[in-house]
């Protein structure tokens, strides 16, 4: 027997999310062609997927958990040709004269990749707890657990730095 | 209640996590809580998060898992050996232009101005070699002729 297709507003979750998600990919691969392409393939997705009957609990974390899987192929495909781009970000970051800004970097750049990808998807994108453990396939309580450790973890060095400054003061 | 459980909530609450009663509570209490620790654990939630927010949207790639991010001090601490040596090549490329320059100077400065030459010094009479000069041979060449000799 054939799944029945879910009954999902495609058009409405297009609106809702369309913007965010082309944000998403300009963020990480740079270009509007590039991040419009990378949208289209990932409704694409979501549309053969609620085709085949898909239940979508949480669709904006569910399309943030496709276009992940897209935008981690597409950086394998194109590799060569956007390292260059990686560069570049990383001569910015070494320009950034705000000794907090560096310190909180240093501490987010120490974190496991997962750890960082939380913090991203709730800072640079706005996602909830849920939406991100949606795009992620992890529970919300560990995302919670994992973003509130990193938030520790900043606050620490934040505070030893405030502890050093007066010291030196 | 604990420190560690206050800031908890503090951080669900800026991050729009908590259901409308509980953020209308926790806003109550902060509000009133005449506790300056309070207010000052509030603004430390909201300083941190803020310096979170601002270097996640700085830096793009601290959020790309498929990318391995390393700290600045980390990649500084690698660029260390480059640094050494390109110093020691620039510190030989120097020091060598700088002596090429200097002996090419002396150079110039001995072509421009010869030195007087000394004249040369006849083989004082005491020599055994005083006795003798060179004169051509009728049979082609030099010959050693003595001086006090006439024919």
């Amino acid at each position: 027997m054939k799944p029945k297709p879910a009954n999902v507003d495609l058009e409405q979750i297009f609106r809702e999310c369309g913007n965010d998600l082309s944000a998403y990919f300009a963020r990480r691969h740079g270009g509007a062609e590039i991040a419009a392409d990378l949208v289209q393939e990932s409704f694409l997705q979501l549309a053969r997927r609620i085709q085949k009957g898909q239940a979508l609990q949480c669709p904006r974390g569910y399309l943030f958990g496709i276009a992940r899987h897209i935008s981690v192929a597409f950086f394998r495909r194109n590799q060569p040709a956007l390292a260059q781009g990686v560069n570049d970000v990383a001569t910015s970051v070494a320009e950034q004269p705000d000794e907090r800004i560096a310190a909180a970097r240093e501490v987010i750049a120490a974190l496991p990749p997962l750890q960082r990808e939380i913090l991203d998807l709730r800072f640079s994108h706005g996602l909830s707890y849920a939406e991100i453990a949606t795009a992620l396939g992890i529970p919300a309580g560990t995302v919670r657990s994992r973003l509130h450790h990193a938030i520790a973890l900043l606050r620490e060095t934040m505070d030893a730095d405030e502890h050093r400054t007066r010291a030196k003061a | 209640m604990k420190i560690e459980s206050i800031r908890a909530l503090l951080i669900d609450r800026e991050f729009d996590e908590l259901t409308p009663e509980a953020a209308e509570l926790l806003d109550d209490w902060v509000a009133t809580d005449p506790d300056p620790e309070l207010a000052s654990e509030v603004k430390k939630v909201r300083e941190t998060l803020s310096a979170a927010a601002k270097t996640t949207n700085l830096f793009p790639e601290l959020g790309r898992p498929e990318l391995i991010v390393t700290p600045l001090r980390q990649s500084r601490r690698a660029l260390l050996p480059f640094a050494l040596a390109a110093s020691i090549i620039l510190l030989i490329g120097i020091s060598g232009w700088a002596g090429f320059s200097a002996g090419q100077h002396n150079f110039q400065a001995r072509l421009t101005k010869p030195k007087p030459l000394k004249p040369i010094q006849p083989a004082t009479p005491s020599s055994p070699w005083a006795q003798y000069k060179l004169a051509s041979s009728p049979e082609g060449g030099l010959m050693a002729v003595r001086n006090d000799l006439k024919n």
